[in-house]
């Protein structure tokens, strides 16, 4: 098969430093990677949520000449996360960062 | 396998056989930032080679010398003790910083008043904005403190929070002048 230019992009982006710096420091971790789909969980602040992370599924077709599609998801069940279970509060609360994929903000 | 001769005590030579294995050479790969870099940089150490092969490589990259430099991991307040250090796997779980600052100044201005701290070039962003909107620091209001960033002295583009402050400093000025700003609030932010 021939990786697409979105793929291979995607494949540098996250072999990139600032990527891997952020899992460095446990901010986020790459969960699974099956092109045109990339599952990275991000860490919460500690104490303030029901979940220590949150698992984010992109849909990376067309990347990054399009924004990925991002949806937050069980990570069990891979399924919408309930409304109960996602984070609460200002977005900058919720985070130790704002998801980032390389030199392109999501 | 090679032949080493020595002498002994009474002065007579002896040949003593010592068999080695060739072994293969094990790349480091090592995240670090440094003065004169523009982002964090992956870079590549044999295993065993010296520390200070590490702090060459990224000042070459930066463009100083690298006999005036000093390594530090991320967010330590004093560099480390290069002598005998050798690079190994423990350099991977780490992220570094090679500057020629041992200790910034960091200046804070928010609104008609600008406060100060020594931090090394190795603390992030994060670190001195906690201190600059914390008790103290400006003890901004928690409801608003979310909200607030670094940005270079003048301007309104905050500072990314991972960086480390010596990426922003030069040698051989050691004083970074920052603001403190309201950073844009993301669409859909606020409180629910």
């Amino acid at each position: 098969m021939i990786a697409s230019g979105s793929d291979a992009t995607l494949r540098a982006d996250l072999e990139s430093a600032r990527f891997r710096a952020g899992a460095l420091r446990g901010h986020w971790r790459l969960d699974c990677y099956d092109f045109p789909m990339v599952k990275i969980a991000v860490m919460a602040v500690p104490g303030q949520q029901r979940h220590s992370e949150f698992s984010f599924r992109f849909e990376v077709t067309n990347f990054p000449t399009q924004a990925p599609e991002v949806k937050i998801c069980d990570p069990v069940s891979d399924g919408p996360l309930l409304l109960a279970d996602r984070p609460k509060g200002p977005l900058k609360n919720n985070f130790t960062f704002c998801v980032a994929v390389s030199g392109h903000t999501a | 396998m090679c032949v080493l001769y020595t002498r002994n005590l009474s002065g007579q030579t002896q040949s003593v056989a010592i068999a080695y294995v060739r072994t293969k050479t094990v790349i480091i790969e090592i995240l670090s930032e440094g003065e004169g870099l523009r982002d964090i940089e992956i870079f590549h150490a044999e295993h065993g080679a010296t520390a200070f092969e590490l702090i060459r490589r990224v000042a070459d990259r930066g463009g100083f010398p690298a006999e005036e430099a000093v390594l530090f991991i991320e967010g330590a307040d004093e560099p480390i003790e290069i002598a005998g250090l050798v690079i190994d796997e423990q350099f991977r779980d780490r992220a570094h910083h090679v500057h020629r600052a041992r200790s910034l100044d960091i200046h804070v201005a928010y609104q008609d008043k600008d406060i100060e701290h020594h931090y090394s070039p190795a603390v992030t962003v994060q670190r001195a904005l906690d201190w600059a909107i914390g008790p103290h620091g400006f003890k901004i209001d928690p409801a608003i403190a979310p909200e607030m960033e670094l940005a270079l002295e003048g301007s309104e583009k905050p500072l990314p929070r991972q960086a480390h402050l010596g990426r922003f400093v030069h040698h051989p000025s050691h004083e970074l002048r920052l603001d403190l700003i309201r950073g844009v609030i993301p669409n859909g932010g606020i409180n629910r």
